[in-house]
């Protein structure tokens, strides 16, 4: 690892307390690894908040944002006077209702928001936020350069990263328009999964680095965000982006806890379990199949744990869990019931009438029993006490009564968990569903997006995984040589394991859902496109691509992106295509380089000889291309919403106008 | 290394120069004044100087967009003697389709010139275009606070295509 350390920081140390230098690079190095995940991460950040539009891009987001807005006035419960955004009921889906007030979801995403809004907050007191966020951008850009220039060994890129920093900020200065304060709640929500985004990238590429070459590992860690899905919701605050981050930094805790037996490997696999444990704050159901995935191949691969290893895992799973169970007692009152859980605000309704959330005058409490929640609710048969016998066991009520929910909580989830589980492994024989969700989506309800065929499936949006196609051939060679012995398997093996069982029992619980109007890029499986695209550089016809045409790929990856997006701008536009038929477009892209690229890494593990690494490369760089095309165009043309974070972005947009 | 460092030094005290002067505590710039993006007060003369009726059209969706789709055709118009910040809107509808297209464009004293607004055509309920032909309503004025002057409006039918 090269030095993470930039040493002008000597000068700025001596006028620091003694040894908070030194904390920050633990941390930064603790977050980022090393120098290259620092670059990683800003170049990822700073590409894709070009392309960032402040606004709302589905509704789901505004409950979201109005949580954000309250939590930071210190209030979790919100009354419908608390609506920052959307102040009607029935604009907001994903509103739930108990004992008279209202609750988001996702409030481990909520509460990941907050530390951003403050220091937006700080800061717009001295800039209006309009330029903090072009002022954030350029100091991005410093440090960008900064560490380019060490890694590339580059001295040049310092003076003109400090050239594109001031130029871009005083353009950004010429073309300002305003952005209202109010906005500042939404913005943070929106950094808070471009940086989740950033960090996802980085954490893929510290994963790959511990089994692979460098140059493969960096290629994975940014191909992770642009040439998947990632990219695309990387400003759009669904929880997507943050579960694939929280995911990513699991599976590379559990590879590093498999590669040492100290107790940083203990930590680590604790950590693996920790990461998941707050996806359960972020999205339970999400949360708690993946901790059932990650628990079975750890139990299967390593059977025999020492004291230390469990306490230290058993230690930190507990702490993770227990910003959900704290959120989860103060709106309910039961641990393991999310708001999610509880009865929705029906969004068919429109009710522009105040309620009084006090009380239980306005039917609040019958309508949150009421709702769809599934089971009993356990946290509202409180009994009344009256004799003396009663009183007295009122007094270890709250001991058993507590011990009661929980219970019959493990009880409504276990079977819950059953029923999805059943449902979905119906859905697995369900073909032409499988065909509709992973390759060419052509059915599927289409009226919630106006008609709007906008919805693709998991190759069209993301081609780079056509190279999975490597897959059987291999498994098959694998299991040919008859070396199968769990117990026994390598860290890496152990790694592969713990991805497929996870991608599986993840697709498998999402399937019957699917497919679904407004997923765009089959949103629900992001999480599962991710780890195969980490399965894609575990393919040695791709590493080995990527290690000898390094050159080859780079180059046909930007001349895709470069040339892609100049080609679809002017081919294209004079079409003068409906949004639909634009995406519709890229699918077939999608199709097309993703087939391509199936055959280049298929044909080239089957019958090495047959296939050059360079055809493999440049199939890879076009395919990631395409997806990295469809994120630009969509954020810059196809779907117009909200204000440009960068006015500069806003003004290239309107200048170059292609539906 | 030191003139590099003291360029970012530079580069950094910038940022916080500006942000300082344009920000509220000092006040002393308020840079998106120039740029404003909604509408306000204001006039200004607006001619059409294209706008192609014909191509108001209904047919199927391309590149394997398996609807169909109301196409709706740009207007390109002089605009003159702008004050304040009035806009265009551009507004074309179907009744019996349910489908409202409205276009706008804000105008400042500086986009003087000739002006395009192109509405994106619009995918239609597959189950729901059974007529050959409808009737739409095309219109456009310059609106603001204190001002609404409608500069054209007409019948039109659209053809259905299949």
């Amino acid at each position: 690892m090269t030095d993470w350390r930039p040493e002008s920081l000597d000068r700025v140390e001596r006028s620091m307390p003694e040894g908070s230098i030194e904390r920050v690079v633990a941390a930064g190095r603790l977050v980022f690894g090393d120098r290259t995940g620092v670059a990683i991460w800003l170049g990822l950040v700073l590409s894709l908040g070009l392309c960032w539009r402040v606004g709302f891009f589905i509704t789901d987001t505004y409950p979201i944002a109005n949580a954000v807005v309250s939590l930071a006035d210190g209030r979790l419960a919100m009354s419908a006077t608390d609506f920052e955004y959307s102040l009607t009921l029935g604009t907001q889906p994903g509103l739930h209702r108990y004992d008279g007030a209202y609750y988001a979801r996702n409030y481990g995403h909520v509460v990941a928001a907050l530390p951003i809004l403050f220091v937006l907050e700080t800061v717009s007191v001295v800039g209006p936020p309009r330029l903090v966020l072009a002022a954030g951008w350029s100091l991005g850009v410093l440090l960008f350069g900064r560490q380019l220039a060490v890694l590339l060994d580059r001295p040049a890129i310092r003076p003109a990263a400090g050239l594109v920093a001031v130029s871009s900020f005083l353009l950004a200065v010429a073309l300002a328009t305003a952005l209202p304060h109010d906005l500042l709640p939404l913005v943070a929500l929106q950094l808070s999964t471009l940086f989740a985004a950033g960090l996802a990238g980085v954490w893929c590429y510290r994963l790959v680095a511990l089994f692979h070459e460098r140059r493969v590992a960096v290629v994975a860690g940014v191909g992770l965000v642009l040439a998947t899905p990632v990219g695309f919701w990387a400003t759009i605050p669904k929880r997507h982006v943050l579960v694939t981050a929280l995911l990513v930094a699991s599976v590379y805790a559990f590879a590093l806890s498999r590669t040492t037996d100290d107790v940083r490997g203990d930590l680590a696999l604790g950590g693996a379990y920790a990461f998941l444990g707050l996806i359960a704050w972020v999205h339970a159901f999400e949360g708690f199949f993946l901790v059932l995935s990650l628990f079975v191949v750890d139990v299967v691969t390593e059977p025999r744990k020492g004291r230390r290893r469990i306490a230290v895992t058993v230690g930190l799973f507990g702490l993770s869990l227990l910003p959900m169970f704290v959120t989860n007692v103060l709106i309910s009152g039961t641990p393991l019931r999310p708001p999610r859980l509880l009865p929705q605000v029906d969004t068919g309704s429109v009710d522009l009438r105040p309620e009084t959330a006090t009380g239980g005058l306005d039917g609040g409490d019958s309508g949150a029993n009421a709702g769809r929640a599934g089971g009993e609710n356990p946290g509202s048969t409180e009994s009344e006490a009256s004799s003396p016998l009663d009183r007295l066991v009122g007094r270890i009520a709250p001991v058993l009564g507590f011990a009661g929910i929980v219970r019959s909580e493990i009880v409504f989830v276990g079977e819950y968990a059953v029923d999805v589980v059943d449902d979905g492994l119906r859905a697995v024989t369900d073909l032409d569903r499988l065909w509709n969700v992973f390759v060419r989506r052509t059915s599927g309800n289409n009226s919630p997006n106006d008609y709007e065929p906008i919805d693709l499936s998991v190759l069209e949006s993301t081609p780079v995984l056509g190279a999975l196609a490597a897959v059987p051939p291999l498994g098959a060679a694998w299991l040919w040589r008859g070396r199968i012995s769990i117990g026994a398997l390598s860290a890496r093996r152990q790694t592969d394991l713990l991805v497929c069982t996870q991608a599986a029992i993840f697709s498998v619980v999402y399937l019957p859902q699917l497919p679904l109007y407004s997923q765009i890029t089959t949103r629900y499986l992001l999480p599962v496109m991710a780890l195969a695209a980490y399965g894609t550089v575990r393919l040695p016809a791709v590493r080995d691509a990527i290690n000898t045409e390094l050159a080859t790929f780079v180059a046909t990856y930007g001349l895709a992106v470069v040339g892609g997006i100049v080609t679809i701008w002017l081919g294209l536009g004079s079409f003068e295509p409906a949004i639909g038929e634009a995406v519709q477009f890229h699918a077939t892209l999608g199709l097309l380089t993703g087939g391509a690229l199936a055959v280049a890494v298929g044909g080239r593990t089957v019958a090495p000889g047959w296939v050059h690494p360079r055809t493999v490369a440049v199939s890879l760089g076009v395919a990631g291309g395409v997806t990295t095309v469809f994120i630009v165009l969509a954020a810059l043309e196809y779907f117009a919403y909200g204000t440009f974070a960068s006015d500069v972005a806003a003004t290239v947009a309107r200048h170059v106008s292609l539906l | 290394m030191a003139p590099v460092s003291r360029l970012e030094g530079g580069v950094v005290a910038v940022l916080v120069g500006v942000l300082l002067l344009t920000g509220p505590v000092t006040g002393v710039v308020d840079v998106t004044e120039r740029n404003p993006t909604t509408v306000g007060d204001g006039n200004a003369t607006v001619t059409i100087e294209h706008l192609d009726t014909d191509e108001l059209v209904i047919d199927e969706g391309r590149f394997g967009a398996a609807v169909p789709y109301l196409r709706l055709p740009a207007v390109t118009v002089q605009v003159s003697d702008v004050d304040g910040h009035p806009r265009i809107v551009y507004r074309i509808q179907v009744r019996s389709l349910k489908i409202e297209s409205v276009t706008t464009e804000l105008l400042t004293a500086g986009n003087s010139g000739t002006v395009k607004l192109d509405p994106r055509a619009r995918a239609l309920d597959p189950d729901g275009v059974s007529a050959d032909r409808y009737r739409a309503t095309i219109e456009l004025r310059v609106q603001s606070f204190d001002s609404d002057t409608t500069i054209y409006r007409t019948n039109e039918t659209v053809e259905v295509r299949r």
